[in-house]
């Protein structure tokens, strides 16, 4: 089994307005192999999910003294924006270690990666979502935003909202008003064509070679039409 | 009125029927608008299958804080998608408004989910959908959106009733006169056209064009009664 024993707590107050910013670390050691470790917390500082992050640690021993540089890569995790997170893995440091110093070098956002202090577009691949982000975030440590799943049964509703601004009932009653003038019209046509309205019609004139006279209004064959002798 | 005057006030009843049946179609003025215009969400990944091709998009602006994703999927016969949530939700209901290649919208979908997981059930699309914009409306009772079509305003609506009304009396008296131009000689039709049956004709088509335009501005106003307090919630309590 082991044991650590805890040598102090420090709070981080340099680089405080980088993207990714230590805020403070816990040194520990171990009882028997009097090894000592370091747990950093970090905070995400921009408002897009934090994939991973590269940084400078200096070891330094009680005078001050530089004892160790080392490039440490944390990735695979997902931090969320504006949060503050604690990388599972803990940093081996040296015996005589009594205070370290961080310099980001680099973090990967969602959407960007900064890089010694410039932005740049992180190019989104699918096969790194499917090889580290998913995998990260089933691992990922719950947060004050995440919910824990709910239990319960899942509804699922779809409705369609399509509005098809159509009014059925006003098509109809034009189409109706349409054959309902229509057959009006033609039916009074007809019915004036077929000498049904002969009383309506004016009187016609006829030239005779002697005189005009007045014939009532024939329908028909102009045939038909009647002359009158005078 | 002689039968000239007739025959000019027909020709022009013609030219205006042609006229504004134009203006109808070209004006559009019962087509929908929305609160939210296209947005041309960012291509991830697009993969093509034997039979089908997939597609998975960023989602932009506030939906992205919920649903962070989505893929659509295109076989030769049909079109869905999967959401892929921030977070696992008790309840949350968000549209799918679905456009054709030309950006048009051709569907709006609203889905209610609840206890969802991290992704969303299969949603299945219009088969003329060719890109979908998601729109969050509610999430765990908080209210982001009541709705995404606008509600047509009284003004369009009078105007396209009207507009039809009396189109539909213009034509009825060019065909009114053209069914009789046919029916009747010259001397017969001289005659009709100042006949009683011939004003009867032309006074129903004008009050059954009126009582037209009543009733397609109820119709058209009643179908957009339920959407009339729809849309954006644009005020703070403060």
């Amino acid at each position: 089994m082991i044991s650590y024993k805890k040598v102090g707590r420090f709070l981080y107050t340099e680089n405080a307005a980088d993207v990714v910013a230590l805020t403070e670390y816990i040194l520990f050691e171990d009882a028997k192999t009097e090894a000592r470790y370091a747990l950093l917390k970090f905070i995400n500082n921009l408002d897009q999910s934090l994939y991973g992050v590269q940084f400078e640690v200096l070891q330094y021993d009680a005078d001050k003294n530089l004892l160790e540089k080392s490039l440490v890569v944390y990735d695979k995790f997902n931090a969320e924006a504006h949060q503050s997170f604690v990388p599972k893995a803990k940093l081996k440091l040296s015996p005589d270690c009594r205070s370290i110093s961080v310099h980001l070098v680099s973090a990967e956002f969602d959407r960007i990666r900064w890089e010694k202090g410039e932005f740049t577009d992180n190019p989104y691949t699918f096969e790194r979502y499917a090889r580290d982000v998913a995998p990260a975030q089933k691992s990922a440590q719950p947060t004050p935003t995440t919910a824990p799943r709910p239990t319960g049964p899942r509804l699922f509703i779809v409705r369609d909202i399509t509005r098809k601004n159509f009014a059925a009932f006003p098509v109809v009653f034009h189409v109706l008003v349409v054959i309902l003038v229509l057959a009006f019209v033609t039916a009074s046509a007809l019915w004036f064509r077929f000498g049904l309205l002969k009383s309506d019609l004016p009187p016609r004139e006829a030239v005779t070679a002697t005189a005009v006279v007045v014939v009532p209004a024939q329908l028909g064959k102009p045939d038909s039409i009647d002359y009158v002798k005078e | 009125m002689t039968l000239f005057i007739w025959r000019i006030l027909a020709c022009v009843s013609a030219v205006f029927f042609v006229i504004l049946t134009a203006l109808l179609l070209s004006l559009r003025l019962l087509r929908n608008g929305y609160y939210h215009a296209f947005e041309d969400d960012e291509l991830i990944k697009q993969a093509h299958s034997d039979n089908s091709e997939n597609a998975i998009y960023f989602t932009s602006g506030p939906t992205r804080k919920y649903i962070k994703k989505y893929v659509l999927c295109s076989t030769a016969f049909d079109r869905y998608m999967v959401c892929n949530f921030a977070r696992s939700f008790a309840n949350i209901t968000y549209f799918v408004v679905q456009y054709n290649k030309r950006k048009r919208v051709k569907k709006v979908l609203r889905i209610s989910e609840s206890n969802t997981g991290d992704e969303s059930k299969v949603i299945a699309l219009h088969r003329s959908c060719a890109r979908v914009n998601v729109i969050v409306a509610e999430v765990d009772g908080v209210v982001l959106n009541t709705d995404v079509i606008r509600p047509l305003s009284l003004v369009r609506i009078r105007l396209q009733s009207f507009l039809k009304s009396f189109a539909l009396f213009l034509g009825l008296f060019v065909v009114r006169h053209a069914i009789l131009e046919l029916a009747l000689e010259p001397e017969m039709l001289a005659v009709y056209v100042n006949h009683l049956f011939n004003y009867a004709a032309i006074g129903g088509s004008f009050v059954f064009a009126a009582i037209g335009y009543l009733i397609a501005t109820q119709c058209l106003r009643g179908k957009n009664a339920g959407s009339l307090n729809g849309g954006v919630l644009e005020y703070d309590f403060l």
